[in-house]
């Protein structure tokens, strides 16, 4: 069992994320945007980030920097959603930290297979 | 989009080419022109300086033979030592004067050597005179000297005049070409560098105008790049999120064991995405027709408070949050427009100003006449436009991002057709507003028919 926040502005991507996930034991947090994120993520110290690049408020990237940039939750691998993947974003995902990456439209199964292949042991 | 002017970039390489030859050649045209001039006057200036040159040695020879002659008169007159010296000295001058025609050459080599040749009879007649004052025979020395001297000396001068004459005719002739020369470059020159210059000029500002035209039109393919570029981004981000949610969905009702709620519940998830990509797509078309002029207006005489009344009632059910408040004028009279797009312009209109008050509140709609214009007012109380985005909220795709509108769903083009519809109209959009407080959207119609402007072609007064 992981503990896993997902970030995500699109209400009905949340909703697949949520269905989704719940045939796993998974204990999962959706949140809207990265700032919502960024203080769940402090507060339960999950074992793996998955979000959404493109988001009000904070974006993606800016989580990402932000998680690397506090110590007690730098350790944590984040997954990237996009929707625009273009050979200048995915260079970006490295400079962010990323652990991994996935593009919209996503299949459920590539969700889980992901996700689990980046929960740590 | 079409780049403006492109069809004329075809004829310009050609042109400019021309335009590049043709100024190369003045240039060259008016370098020889110069080249021509100096290298005339410059030969022409030699021959007559040569030619002067000439006759001031005609002259020495011939002052030379007359000092001879008189030293030779005078040592016979008084055969002194002192004169015998003078005659000696004036016989080298004239030998050496003579020697001095030789260096011209041509005809003056001839001359010198046939003076040379008197000179050298004379000298042998000289020689006589001497012997007969040696023998005190003056009067024969005298005889000699004026039967054989005297005509010898005259022969010298006559031939030295005929020469002196012909070089003096040639000088003034050669003066008189370079006056010429002078005459037809002083006309001719400001003339030739006048009309020149003006071609010169003319051709430069032809290059420049190419120019600039040439990177104007690369300017417009950067920024054409640039918002393809960004609009396929956009629109691949657009599809992409309603696409996530069919593919998602689906699969799940295909792979798991679901119950026949949660079947019709992910079906109404694929049904909303499937809606969203639709009027995704009918949106960015009727933009596109609309922008580029392709949609056709069924035109008639509209009464837009019905409109206004028409459009809103739907809203009554399904946002009752939010009551609908109509201040219509009712003696506002018909405007000529598409009854399906002003409806269309309301209901954007309305449906926004319902989105962005998430916390309910009345939406005022007030029609009222200013002149020859309607004016239509949309006002909510929600939470209202950044100031700085009052006027690219018209644009395509441009949202106010923020942790209140993230949940709103709008496909970025609504109000890009409501501009779009209006000034097809003839007329104006604009919002105000005041953050918190909420936004005003303003639309102002002509009554009649629309005026002719820029968007009449753009308006078919055929009814399709």
């Amino acid at each position: 069992m992981a503990r896993i926040v997902f970030c995500e502005d699109e209400e009905q991507i949340r909703k697949l994320i949520q269905v989704t996930m719940r045939s796993s034991d998974h204990v999962i947090e959706l949140m809207p945007n990265g700032r919502d994120g960024l203080a769940a993520i402090e507060r339960m110290v999950p074992d793996l980030i998955v979000t959404d690049v493109a988001m009000p408020e904070m974006g993606g990237f800016a989580l990402a920097d932000a998680v690397h940039a506090r110590p007690t939750i730098s350790h944590i691998p984040i997954l990237f959603i996009t929707a625009s993947v273009q050979r200048g974003e995915i260079a970006q995902f490295g400079a962010h930290g990323a652990a991994g990456y996935l593009a919209k439209p996503f299949s459920p199964r590539e969700l889980r297979e992901k996700v689990e292949s980046l929960i740590p042991e | 989009m079409d780049a403006p002017g492109g069809p004329a970039v075809a004829g310009r390489p050609i042109r400019a080419r021309v335009a590049s030859l043709g100024l190369a050649g003045v240039v060259i045209c008016l370098a020889a022109f110069t080249i021509v001039a100096a290298y005339t006057t410059r030969a022409q200036v030699d021959r007559a300086q040569l030619l002067q040159a000439l006759r001031d040695t005609y002259q020495s020879v011939t002052s030379a033979v007359g000092e001879e002659e008189n030293a030779e008169l005078a040592f016979i007159v008084d055969p002194s030592n002192d004169h015998s010296i003078a005659l000696s000295a004036a016989n080298g001058v004239t030998i050496a004067k003579i020697n001095e025609l030789t260096a011209h050459g041509g005809s003056d080599a001839q001359l010198a050597r046939d003076m040379l040749a008197l000179h050298g009879r004379l000298l042998v007649s000289a020689a006589r005179e001497a012997a007969a004052i040696f023998d005190n025979n003056q009067a024969q020395a005298r005889q000699i000297h004026d039967e054989q001297s005297v005509p010898m000396f005259f022969e010298m001068e006559v031939r030295l005049t005929t020469a002196t004459d012909q070089g003096e005719a040639e000088a003034s002739a050669a003066f008189a070409s370079l006056r010429d020369t002078s005459q037809w470059m002083l006309t001719l020159a400001p003339v030739v560098f006048t009309i020149g210059f003006v071609l010169l000029l003319g051709l430069w500002r032809i290059l420049e105008g190419y120019q600039q035209a040439t990177s104007r039109t690369y300017k417009q393919i950067e920024q054409l790049s640039r918002l393809r570029a960004e609009f396929v981004s956009t629109v691949s981000h657009e599809f992409r999120t309603p696409l996530t949610g069919i593919q998602g969905f689906s699969e799940m009702m295909r792979d798991e064991e679901l119950s026949v709620a949660q079947m019709r519940e992910f079906a109404g998830d694929i049904n909303k995405d499937a809606l969203r990509l639709a009027r995704l797509i009918a949106d960015m078309l009727d933009l596109d027709r609309m922008e580029s002029g392709r949609m056709t207006f069924n035109l008639e005489p509209l009464d837009l408070n019905r409109i206004l009344a028409d459009a809103a009632a739907p809203f009554r059910l399904s946002a009752a949050d939010h009551p609908i408040e109509l201040h219509l004028d009712e003696s506002l009279p018909t405007i000529v427009g598409s009854s399906d797009r002003l409806t269309q312009v309301v209901t954007n209109l309305v449906s926004n100003a319902i989105k962005y008050s998430p916390s309910g509140g009345a939406v005022e709609l007030r029609t009222e006449r200013d002149e020859k214009m309607a004016v239509l007012t949309i006002r909510d109380h929600g939470m209202g436009i950044p100031t700085e985005m009052l006027e690219t909220i018209f644009d395509r795709y441009s949202r106010i991002e923020s942790k209140v509108t993230a949940t709103i769903q709008g496909t970025g083009l609504g109000l890009p057709i409501v501009r779009q519809i209006v000034q097809l109209h003839a007329g104006k959009v604009w919002a105000t507003s005041e953050p918190g407080q909420g936004s005003t959207f303003h639309v102002r119609l002509p009554l009649g028919v629309p005026a002719v402007g820029e968007h009449a072609a753009a308006l078919p007064s055929a009814v399709a």
